[in-house]
């Protein structure tokens, strides 16, 4: 099984090598790709310096723009499972093979991560999780499908998966979207526990303001996603 | 003084509106990002329009005698907001497609001139 994992990172050269370095050591029968998100500190600096496998991109495209590169390389050379891993340090390689046995065993399309099923390790601020579980709420009503961590980033997609994301990703807070996205395209989607780990440097690109828009923005999505209507 | 009669034709046309965008948003034709604001328009208008008394105390607010100038004065000031915030995000996507090109065209140097 050709395994690939994405870390898209965007001004992370405070985290960036640790992660690799701990990928590397924890998930070795995975390939790794780098998604540079045109970052403006020295993060390309310390690719190269690494001799990391990595694409830059030459203008800034946010984390959906970027994780999709990664799921068009996924598809480009033939891969059977990607996986994202955040550049920030949360993710934990060690539940990279857990996920990835749980996908093939079940013939599932995609296998999230979830904190909120043991409510092990670090949990986000509380504000975020209100966040959250309005998410899965909302997640049910319109799909049927209980997600208790719709906004996890550690998420591993099979090839129906990678397709549909290579071709079709939302531009700004993909995770919720693309989660209904692939239920509605009558993806098998389950969740596994798993810990993760607070932010191991640099900054959260998320912000009051911000998460206003959010919380409309990603809403208004998922309601005309689910509109779509379901295809087998 | 807006008669019921032209609350509800404009009502109608708010609904159109609404429903006319999301389907372009649900074919893909359009970026969420930026129909947002076409999507709360609707919805805000409708609320003032249907509530009685609030286009009313709107323009009392603003010290305008009647409602219907109270009307075009804001939908002319939202338009402004609405064609200004498209001005800066056009702007922007210009930047982002000269750099685009100028990257294109150095990686075609690159590869041109390494065989």
């Amino acid at each position: 099984m050709k395994k690939l994992i994405i870390i898209p990172a965007y001004n992370e050269s405070e985290s960036i090598e640790k992660t690799v370095e701990d990928i590397k050591k924890n998930a070795p029968d995975f390939d790794y790709v780098i998604i540079n998100d045109c970052s403006t500190d020295n993060t390309l600096d310390i690719l190269k310096k690494n001799g990391y496998n990595y694409v830059s991109l030459p203008i800034n495209l946010g984390i959906g723009g970027a994780v999709q590169t990664g799921y068009m390389y996924a598809e480009k050379f033939g891969y059977d499972v990607a996986v994202q891993v955040d550049g920030d340090g949360q993710h934990d390689p060690a539940f990279l093979s857990v996920m990835a046995d749980y996908l093939a065993e079940h013939n599932l399309d995609m296998v999230i991560g979830s904190r909120f099923i043991e409510k092990k390790g670090f949990q986000s601020s509380k504000i975020r999780r209100v966040g959250i579980v309005y998410f899965t709420g909302l997640i049910k009503l319109l799909t049927g499908k209980k997600i208790t961590d719709p906004t996890s980033g550690l998420r591993m997609a099979g090839k129906n998966v990678i397709k549909l994301f290579a071709q079709n990703y939302p531009k700004d807070y993909p995770e919720p979207e693309t989660a209904v996205t692939a239920l509605n395209n009558g993806m098998k989607i389950e969740e596994i526990p798993v810990v993760m780990r607070e932010r191991q440097g640099g900054v959260s690109s998320i912000n009051p303001t911000k998460s206003v828009y959010y919380m409309v923005k990603v809403t208004i999505a998922i309601v005309i996603e689910a509109m779509r209507g379901k295809r087998k | 003084m807006m008669t019921l009669k032209l609350k509800l034709i404009i009502l109608a046309l708010l609904l159109l509106c609404l429903a006319g965008v999301i389907i372009e948003v649900k074919k893909r034709h359009l970026e969420l990002k930026y129909v947002i604001t076409w999507m709360i328009l609707p919805v805000v208008l409708g609320i003032i329009i249907a509530i009685p008394g609030t286009l009313e105390w709107i323009s009392g607010v603003l010290g305008i005698y009647s409602v219907m100038n109270m009307v075009y004065f804001l939908g002319f000031v939202f338009l402004l907001v609405i064609v200004y915030s498209l001005t800066v995000a056009l702007s922007r996507q210009s930047n982002r497609i000269r750099k685009l090109a100028q990257m294109t065209a150095l990686d075609e140097y690159e590869k041109r001139n390494s065989n």
